[in-house]
């Protein structure tokens, strides 16, 4: 985990499609996005916005996907870089098998670029 | 830059963005919130330009869930094109991201556009009077 406030947390996915993949996640019990109220819903993209921001500073020269296919039963996003050097771009980049977690030596440099 | 949609697929516009339903969807009811103003990334939208945008989704998404009488709409954006816009694909019996890896099809017509723009409309209506 790299980040969190009061109502969200933030941290490096466990089975990511891609170094630096990102889960944005709420932490209260909300099942889809309608759950949350407008300031709620504001409050999450702003989180995201600036994530997302720290990712591109993290791994420059990226494309960062961000996505939401809420199946877990608890409001999160997914923000999936595409590196320049990646063979998959798009939607196979998202249906490619996981991988594992090895870009933990990131957390420091990410928690600085959101400062 | 994406190519503006058929005039019969436009379920909202305004100055800043615009959105319609796709021309070649992966899905039922796949729709697209595009921005205007051909900007390659999210990141160079001000926090003002950032909010408008995502509260466009957020009605776009509203009004499938009304008028697809769906319990989810997925949400993706990937900025390959090098102009802001979200996919917002409706979800019915398949569940989960190998949605996104269908064969976009030519709509041929788009048979919900006239209630689509109606309950957006509502949406954003009842939206702009509770901010006054």
């Amino acid at each position: 985990m790299f980040f969190e406030d009061a109502r969200c947390y933030v941290c490096l996915a466990f089975a990511p499609k891609s170094k630096g993949h990102t889960i944005v996640a709420w932490k209260e019990h909300a099942t889809d996005l309608n759950d949350l109220n407008d300031e709620e819903y504001h409050h999450l993209m702003a989180v995201i916005r600036r994530v997302r921001l720290a990712l591109g500073r993290v791994y420059p020269s990226s494309l960062v996907y961000m996505n939401y296919w809420n199946e877990a039963g608890h409001v999160h996003l997914h923000l999936v870089p595409r590196h320049p050097d990646s063979e998959k771009r798009g939607p196979e980049l998202l249906v490619q098998p996981s991988g594992n977690l090895t870009d933990l030596a990131k957390i420091p440099l990410l928690i600085e670029a959101l400062r | 830059m994406l190519p503006y949609p058929p005039s019969n697929a436009i379920i909202y516009e305004d100055k800043k963005v615009y959105v319609c339903f796709a021309s070649y969807p992966i899905g039922w009811g796949h729709t697209v919130v595009v921005w205007k103003k051909q900007i390659p990334d999210l990141h160079y939208l001000s926090d003002g330009e950032y909010n408008y945008l995502m509260d466009m989704v957020d009605i776009a998404r509203d009004a499938l869930l009304k008028v697809y009488k769906t319990q989810k709409v997925y949400l993706l954006y990937m900025d390959e094109v090098k102009q802001v816009h979200w996919h917002l694909v409706p979800r019915f019996n398949e569940k989960g991201v190998n949605v996104s890896m269908h064969k976009p099809q030519k709509a041929k017509d788009f048979p919900k556009i006239l209630l689509m723009r109606k309950i957006f409309q509502g949406i954003l209506k009842r939206r702009e009077a509770k901010k006054q």
